[in-house]
């Protein structure tokens, strides 16, 4: 479970997060959404432990992200919108490496690594060096490095930016079988569509702040999640192209 | 836009030099950049200006006094390539930029000349190390016209661009090949490097060594430049007499290769600069997974991280390819040695001689000095492991400690074994150069952490040109001096060998102090980032 309390957290002058309070169970998997700097990623650092904020408190399955952040971190795993990596490492080294860190079993992540790797196809290519990867490829590679410890926690930043659309869809299957399983999942997108279709939950937030949240099927009511995200976002009429 | 982009260059280049988040330049900051500018000139000055001064006496009583400035310029020319090759490579052909200017409506030619503008600035402050003794103990002693050194000006500024022309042709060269190397390339560029600085290495220490004898032998070599390379002889003229035919000689061979140059490069650029190294396909086999402790996992990448690149490896760990070198010396020079050892007053200093050579040598290893700031944009994954940031920072410690130190310890052994030493001898002549190391280390890593950058644009610079690596070397070398001096002005008449336990205590404080400072506001400070 992930408890998100009067999180706020600024950047100079500017508020990216302000007074934010959301709550994830057991075996949810929710959409957090928001314009470009409305504060999506900011909430996802703070929660990872990447970012110091000012206010507020998290707490990841019972254990607080500023008093206790190795507990915390130990529940979860973070996948950025980015997948910057260690490209002067080969992908099964780069795995192995966050394997060692989160001590997994040596038989257990082998067993991981060639389920996720094969699952995603990029097997063949793990001995080759990050550096030599697509964008879609190391995306798949932070993907198994995630997965490689069974977190309880996921949180991922725009995971289906550069994937096929085969490892899409693998993805979205992937998670839905995590939540059953009974992980919390925790992710931001622009992918109204698939988020709509994928999220038992949603959160919107523009400027830092939450304009709604709540159950998919009565955030969106009769309505996409597109249009009540634009409603939502007073944009809905300034977007109609003539 | 082409100025456009010399200036972001320059603003790359010079915002390296600290967090580039304050506009402002403090105060102490620029007094510590100023004495640290001074340091360098200094030792240079020492190093170049002793050569020249005998030179200028030496030449000037043959009346060849065109032979020194024509000396001063081919070997300010040596130090300039040498210098510059490998750098003008990187920043050429690989830096992490290039995709992105390409994809812009930009002139190759632009975006080629501002990498060589940035290039240049480089060079000249290589030229002017070796061009400044050169005029100035010339001048100290002799005079020149006012042409004369308004054509040394002219010459100086104008050799850059030749330096220039001929390291791009070499980078040119290593960028065709190096790509086809595929897995081999970075031994190929360090055995290169080595190839290269050797070379040079020798030439240097041959002139130095034998350069009376050189010089009686030479005056007819130097005489028969006349004939030779007459463009020598002219460029000698053109600052001793002024003279405008040499001078207008000069700048064509200087300036018209770096056009011809240009214009090839400018042709070729977006080819060469995009080509990508053809490494062959492995398919993944499965192997017996050992699994490793946090500590472990995070040592092996730190080495992996700096080993990958090679001039990552040869900017980080100069110290350890020296070490190559000294090992070498000290094969080829056995007979010297041993005739040292028969000279009984020199007996009791042969310790303290042979500690200050390993750890002279080994104050090049500076991989600590940029460990945090080559972390860059992969500083999140650090951040969201559940590891202790103690944890983090003593890896990084460690790293630079296990690289650094098992060659040190070879050079130590060989050395105790050739110089005859007793037991007591070789513990100190391990364990002190390891005191040492532990405190370049961890000064490295302080420094590194009050003045990080992760905002460079090739991880090369990040680790020669970053304030901490010039703090931390200058540092190193300045406590070598200084360790000296103080013996000599103050405790001349102390044994040697008790001074060099004193300095060991001293240090081995000095190390416990650094590793709390690291332990409390280190930790403060990395989570911060």
């Amino acid at each position: 479970m992930l408890e998100i309390k009067n999180l706020s957290k600024t950047y100079g002058d500017k508020k990216a997060v302000d007074d934010l309070s959301l709550t994830i169970k057991d075996g949810e998997l929710y959409a957090f959404i928001g314009h470009n700097g409305a504060g999506k990623t900011t909430t996802l650092k703070a929660i990872a432990g990447i970012l110091p904020f000012e206010s507020g408190e998290i707490i990841i399955n019972g254990h607080s992200i500023k008093d206790d952040p190795l507990a915390a971190k130990k529940e979860m795993a973070y996948i950025p919108d980015n997948p910057d990596l260690y490209g002067f490492l080969k992908g099964i080294e780069y795995i192995n490496f966050i394997a060692d860190v989160y001590k997994v079993e040596a038989d257990v992540r082998k067993e991981r690594i060639e389920k996720y790797a094969k699952l995603l196809e990029i097997y063949d290519d793990l001995a080759d060096p990050i550096n030599s990867y697509s964008h879609g490829m190391k995306q798949k590679i932070a993907l198994i490095s995630a997965l490689v410890h069974d977190p309880k926690v996921i949180l991922m930043d725009e995971p289906f930016v550069g994937l096929d659309p085969k490892a899409s869809h693998i993805l979205k299957e992937l998670m839905r079988k995590m939540c059953e399983k009974g992980a919390t999942i925790f992710y931001s997108t622009h992918v109204l569509e698939v988020a709509e279709k994928l999220c038992d939950r949603v959160a919107i937030i523009k400027e830092g702040k939450l304009l709604k949240e709540g159950k998919m099927e009565e955030v969106v009511g009769d309505d996409s999640l597109e249009e009540v995200f634009l409603e939502l976002e007073g944009e809905k009429d300034a977007l109609e192209i003539n | 836009m082409l100025w456009k982009l010399i200036k972001i260059r320059l603003k790359s280049r010079f915002s390296s030099f600290g967090t580039s988040k304050k506009k402002k330049s403090s105060k102490g900051k620029i007094v510590g950049m100023a004495i640290l500018a001074i340091y360098c000139l200094v030792v240079f000055f020492g190093l170049f200006g002793a050569l020249f001064d005998s030179l200028a006496l030496f030449l000037n009583s043959v009346g060849l006094d065109w032979g020194y400035f024509a000396i001063g310029f081919v070997l300010a020319f040596v130090v300039g390539f040498v210098m510059v090759v490998f750098l003008c490579y990187q920043e050429l052909y690989q830096a992490k930029d290039n995709e992105l200017l390409m994809s812009l409506p930009l002139k190759p030619k632009d975006i080629l000349l501002s990498r060589i503008f940035s290039v240049l600035l480089f060079c000249y402050v290589m030229e002017a190390l070796v061009l400044l003794p050169c005029l100035v103990m010339y001048l100290l002693k002799y005079s020149l016209p006012v042409l004369g050194i308004i054509n040394f000006i002219i010459l100086f500024i104008t050799l850059g661009l030749l330096i220039i022309a001929l390291s791009s042709l070499v980078a040119y060269i290593f960028a065709l090949i190096i790509p086809k190397l595929g897995r081999l390339k970075n031994v190929v560029t360090i055995v290169l490097f080595i190839a290269v600085f050797g070379l040079y290495m020798w030439g240097v220490f041959a002139l130095q060594s034998n350069l009376i004898n050189l010089l009686y032998a030479g005056v007819d070599l130097i005489s028969a430049i006349k004939d030779v390379a007459p463009t020598i002889y002219y460029l000698g003229l053109a600052v001793t007499k002024g003279d405008m035919l040499g001078l207008l000689l000069n700048l064509l061979v200087f300036v018209l290769p770096f056009i011809i140059m240009v214009y090839v490069l400018s042709h070729n650029y977006v080819n060469l600069a995009n080509a990508k190294p053809k490494i062959k396909k492995r398919i993944y086999r499965e192997t017996k997974i050992k699994g490793n402790g946090a500590m472990s996992a995070l040592v092996k990448r730190e080495i992996k991280h700096y080993t990958s690149n090679a001039m990552v490896t040869l900017n980080a760990l100069a110290g350890i390819i020296f070490e190559v070198i000294v090992l070498i010396l000290i094969i080829i020079n056995l007979d010297k040695i041993t005739m040292v050892l028969e000279i009984e007053e020199l007996r009791p200093y042969l310790l303290a001689a042979a500690l200050v050579v390993i750890i002279y040598v080994s104050s090049f290893n500076i991989m600590s000095s940029s460990m945090i700031s080559i972390e860059g944009e992969t500083l999140y994954i650090l951040k969201s492991l559940p590891l202790k940031t103690k944890t983090i920072l003593w890896s990084k410690f460690l790293a630079h400690f296990v690289v650094c130190t098992p060659l040190g310890v070879v050079v130590a052994i060989i050395l105790s074994f050739v110089l005859k030493f007793g037991i007591l001898e070789v513990i100190a002549l391990i364990f002190v150069p390891m005191i040492f190391t532990a405190f370049i280390d961890l000064l490295g890593l302080l420094m590194n952490l009050l003045k990080p950058k992760f905002d460079w644009i090739n991880e090369v610079y990040c680790v020669k040109q970053g304030l901490a690596a010039g703090i931390t070397i200058f540092a190193a070398l300045g406590i070598m001096f200084l360790i000296a001096a103080i013996y000599i002005w103050l405790f001349s008449g102390l044994d040697i060998n008790l001074y060099v336990i004193l300095v060991s205590i001293v240090f081995f404080v000095l190390d416990i102090l650094l590793a709390l400072i690291l332990n409390s506001w280190g930790v403060k400070r990395f989570e911060s980032f």
